[in-house]
């Protein structure tokens, strides 16, 4: 019997720096052993919990694609204890990884779909990770039209900003990046994301928007996502609660009777209007 | 399938038996309470209890366990060592034993294929371990506190859900063996009448057992007459009599299921002083923590008892708290118990044991709860339990 508690080894590779802040960073891991790798078979829309012995434990979304190779990332905030001592490592620190959970984005659902990604501030990780893997060489022309609305409050607080640039010059995508306001480093849109949303106006049809950001976005964005045509369960949102196993069992992430960890994160916005308002 | 009978003055022998197979846990008394604990010699042994103070839950998940020592440098990790000795809980109520049956689909995942990831399955490998390593001997009850409400809530005082064995005491049930060895004074008649535990296989593990106790100990444990049968039979009609049900549980999720915006959660929490004995107390709780207890560079990272009560359960990083008062609070302990577990997993996550009832502080009685939301005509405190209060 596999011990589900018991982190796997992994080491840090690199440390991005994300916003002007500094307290946003990118962690490059590698796994020490392959087979840990092999048998972290993730996609898109899952999470996992870091390990930092003597901190403790943290569930986060995955980063990065699986189509990017071995390594994983992961985006974190400085907020408490795990994420403190995580971001005061070096690279070459050797930390823990379990995962992947969850039940990521519906792969399979968005296939040949026209793809809406909303995102806001630094829950565009997971995002980013779906982004990647639908602009994939080969995979690309499974997709329809691929629309990216993201915004942060302010230039400095954009994450992957160089990437983003690169997306917005691709004649595949359409991708838009917001600040709440602009300043001097920033010369390009201004305005609230479901502003933007409204601007842009994707086509619903044949289409799937996937929503991450803070809740006050959440609730300004999906009124104007159903202005559009979208139908409640055509439009995605992908959740965070507290949790401390991951696996469905420390009972502290439920909303009603769905575990976020092992039910979700992802939810269509049909389901969370069955669910009750307790998140 | 054999039963077995075993007469009371000579259960100390039977137990130390046990012993000599494997650790025995068993109700011991511990000055004003009761408490499962590992024997160290049969004597200890309290089969003539009510019912233990905290549940036996703890012997399968307990209340602080090390997951693993850790080297704070390099990931380094190391499982504390396996205990697969087998062992036996001895005396164990048909309440709890029917809550370990409801832990178990948790810790053990059963509900394969039922959630969208569910082509992974996670084991809880320390629940698993110490529950397939002991073997379950319940003890009937042939009495009740004015707390139980087992009847109530799909049990019965001779349920035997959970349980490999039972023991049905045939005698006067309020006198230990104990005592009644020390005082010498059943000893010898024989035949219907005697003091005597009528032994009841349930599952194959507990046919194996008898087997192996009739076997290793011929003269103690005997097999059981039409006469013993009978009268357990008619016993057991007799405790049914006593306790009938308050209300009927079968109805309450479904009833529950449109109550959760319901404004009477605001009057139901309002005298809950948020301190969790409840969860603590009962057999089917089982919401956790997981917490790293460092020295030196070295530590351990282990999992401890936690509640839904307790206002950091659900507390964000940010300040975000999905439950920030201790009406969603009350609200998501009734829910998750009557309405949600049932939903995921077939059935009521109650036993009717008492406990949250019995060691509340300020005397919140979960079956008034229910009754209101049953539609009130059940009355939810039976007569003679005076502490029950508006």
């Amino acid at each position: 019997m596999e011990n589900p508690y018991l982190p796997k080894s992994v080491k840090i590779e690199k440390i991005i720096d994300e916003t002007v802040g500094k307290d946003i960073k990118s962690f490059v891991f590698s796994f020490i052993n392959p087979e840990d790798r092999k048998a972290f078979d993730y996609h898109p829309g899952q999470f996992a919990e870091i390990s930092v012995a003597g901190a403790g434990e943290i569930p986060i979304g995955i980063a990065s694609s699986p189509t990017e190779g071995d390594k994983v990332m992961f985006t974190v905030k400085r907020m408490g204890v795990v994420t403190k001592d995580l971001h005061n490592s070096s690279p070459g620190r050797i930390i823990g990884l379990r995962g992947p959970y969850g039940n990521g984005f519906p792969m399979e659902e968005l296939r040949g779909k026209n793809i809406v990604i909303v995102g806001g501030g630094f829950a565009f990780t997971t995002l980013r990770a779906l982004a990647v893997y639908l602009m994939g060489d080969e995979r690309r022309k499974e997709y329809g039209d691929i629309t990216i609305v993201y915004g942060a409050r302010t230039s400095g607080d954009l994450i992957y900003r160089d990437e983003l640039q690169a997306w917005s010059k691709r004649a595949d995508l359409n991708v838009n990046i917001t600040v709440d306001k602009r300043d001097a480093s920033w010369q390009g849109r201004e305005g609230f994301v479901p502003a933007v949303v409204k601007q842009v106006a994707p086509d619903a049809t044949n289409a799937i928007a996937l929503v991450c950001g803070p809740p006050i976005m959440i609730k300004f964005t999906i009124p104007i996502l159903f202005e559009l045509g979208f139908a409640a369960d055509k439009i995605l949102n992908s959740l965070e609660m507290r949790m401390k196993c991951g696996i469905g069992k420390c009972g502290r992430c439920n909303i009603g009777n769905k575990y976020v960890c092992k039910d979700g994160p992802v939810f269509t916005y049909a389901q969370l209007q069955t669910m009750p308002q307790e998140y | 399938m054999d039963t077995g009978i075993i007469k009371k003055t000579n259960v100390k022998a039977v137990i130390e038996g046990l012993m000599q197979m494997g650790e025995v846990i068993a109700p011991i008394r511990n000055s004003d309470y009761y408490a499962f604990s590992p024997l160290t010699s049969a004597e200890a042994a309290c089969l003539d209890y009510t019912n233990s103070k905290l549940s036996p839950k703890g012997c399968f998940f307990p209340q602080a366990e090390v997951l693993f020592y850790y080297e704070k440098e390099g990931n380094k990790t190391q499982e504390p060592p396996k205990e697969n000795k087998p062992g036996y809980l001895l005396g164990i109520r048909p309440c709890d034993a029917r809550a370990l049956a409801l832990l178990d689909p948790v810790f053990a995942d059963a509900d394969e294929g039922a959630s969208p990831s569910g082509d992974r399955q996670y084991q809880d490998v320390y629940y698993q371990e110490k529950r397939q390593n002991r073997i379950i001997i319940g003890l009937a009850c042939t009495s009740s506190q004015s707390t139980c409400f087992c009847t109530s809530i799909g049990g019965s005082p001779l349920d035997t859900t959970g349980m490999d064995m039972l023991w049905q005491d045939l005698g006067d049930g309020g006198q230990s063996f104990v005592s009644a060895s020390g005082a010498g004074g059943v000893s010898g008649a024989g035949g219907a009448g005697e003091d005597r535990y009528l032994v009841k296989p349930i599952t194959s593990r507990g046919e194996e057992l008898l087997a192996q106790l009739m076997a290793k100990l011929p003269l103690l444990v005997e097999k059981a007459g039409q006469e013993d049968l009978a009268e357990a039979k008619e016993q057991e009609q007799k405790i049914l009599q006593k306790m009938p049900p308050i209300f009927d549980a079968e109805a309450i999720a479904d009833k529950l299921s449109s109550s959760f915006n319901d404004p009477a959660w605001q009057l139901i929490h309002e005298k809950c002083l948020g301190c969790a004995t409840c969860a603590f107390v009962c057999p089917t709780c089982h919401c956790f923590d997981i917490q790293d207890e460092n020295k030196c560079g070295k530590g351990r990272r282990v999992r401890l008892w936690d509640s839904c009560q307790l206002c950091l359960f659900t507390l964000h990083t940010s300040g975000h708290n999905p439950r920030p008062s201790g009406k969603e609070r009350l609200r998501q302990r009734v829910m998750h118990k009557f309405n949600y577990f049932k939903t995921n997993n077939g059935q009521i996550a109650c036993v009717g044991c008492g406990r949250c009832i019995k060691e509340c502080p300020v005397n919140m009685d979960i079956r008034q709860i229910i009754s209101a939301y049953l539609g009130g005509d059940a009355s939810p405190a039976p007569a003679g339990v005076g502490r029950v209060t508006g």
